[in-house]
């Protein structure tokens, strides 16, 4: 309970601390480089989501435990989630700089073709009927689907021409400002423990839906 | 510090604390159905 309102707290802190701390990047225009405290955090936590996906498939798929299926739907759903969020301020960014919601810059596509994958995950659970061919049919899915989570968020974007701002505002390349560095890192902290927090809220949801009618309901998406 | 700044942390914060708060709401009522079906097992 007491991390659950430190973490609404922080997170409160890191919003006004974004806005009122941190001084906006040269080279963009206006504010819009505020855009870095939840754009990155939010896209960060999607492919924690989807690795995390990934290997509770693998616990799944190896030892057959209900539990690790549990946490691989939930996490995808979380990165499908953080990832839909992400897609939506970069678009509210896009419009901004580039003058246009959609551009079909390479990063736009590629987490096109991202939210499509794990769209379709959840389109093969909901497929499947019966309970345990539908979770192995979605644990050796989530495990392929993540084989293009590295291609797709950090080769392809980075191999051809792009509009994303990668060099300017990508914290590990030294230049950036000691502030924002604190409030990124700040958010990136916020945004982790929110994910925690709300898969540990489906972990829970599943496990209760499925000890109610383990055949009907267990491991589905509401 | 522009106006339109305010406005939009402003705007930022209240989605927050309303999320927060549906999530603090959520927990508890999880938590009761968890007690039920815990009671009801036994």
């Amino acid at each position: 309970m007491i991390v659950k309102v430190l973490l609404t707290v922080w997170m409160g802190v890191v919003i006004a601390a974004a806005f009122l701390y941190a001084e906006s990047a040269a080279g963009f225009p206006g504010e819009t480089s505020r855009i870095l405290f939840f754009h990155v955090p939010q896209a960060w936590v999607a492919t924690l989501s989807f690795l995390l996906s990934m290997i509770a498939s693998c616990i799944f798929l190896a030892r057959r435990r209900v539990k690790a299926d549990h946490l691989a739907l939930a996490a995808a759903e979380m990165g499908l989630l953080f990832c839909i969020l992400a897609t939506a301020s970069g678009s509210i960014f896009a419009r901004a700089t580039w003058g246009s919601f959609w551009n079909w810059d390479p990063r736009e596509t590629s987490i096109v073709i991202l939210l499509m994958i794990y769209g379709a995950y959840f389109a093969l659970r909901s497929a499947v009927p019966d309970a345990e061919k539908r979770r192995v049919f979605a644990g050796v899915f989530s495990i392929l689907a993540f084989v293009t989570v590295p291609f797709l968020v950090f080769v392809v974007p980075r191999i051809t021409a792009s509009l994303h701002p990668e060099n300017t505002m990508n914290p590990a390349k030294p230049g950036m400002d000691p502030k924002t560095l604190k409030v990124f890192l700040g958010s990136l902290i916020a945004y982790t423990g929110l994910f925690v927090w709300m898969l540990r809220l489906k972990i829970r949801l599943l496990r209760l839906e499925g000890s109610r009618d383990p055949e009907i309901v267990e491991g589905e998406m509401e | 510090m522009k106006d339109g700044l305010n406005f939009v942390m402003g705007v930022n914060l209240v989605i927050w604390f309303g999320i927060a708060f549906y999530l603090f709401i959520l927990d508890r009522r999880i938590k009761r159905l968890e007690k039920t079906s815990m009671d009801s097992k036994r």
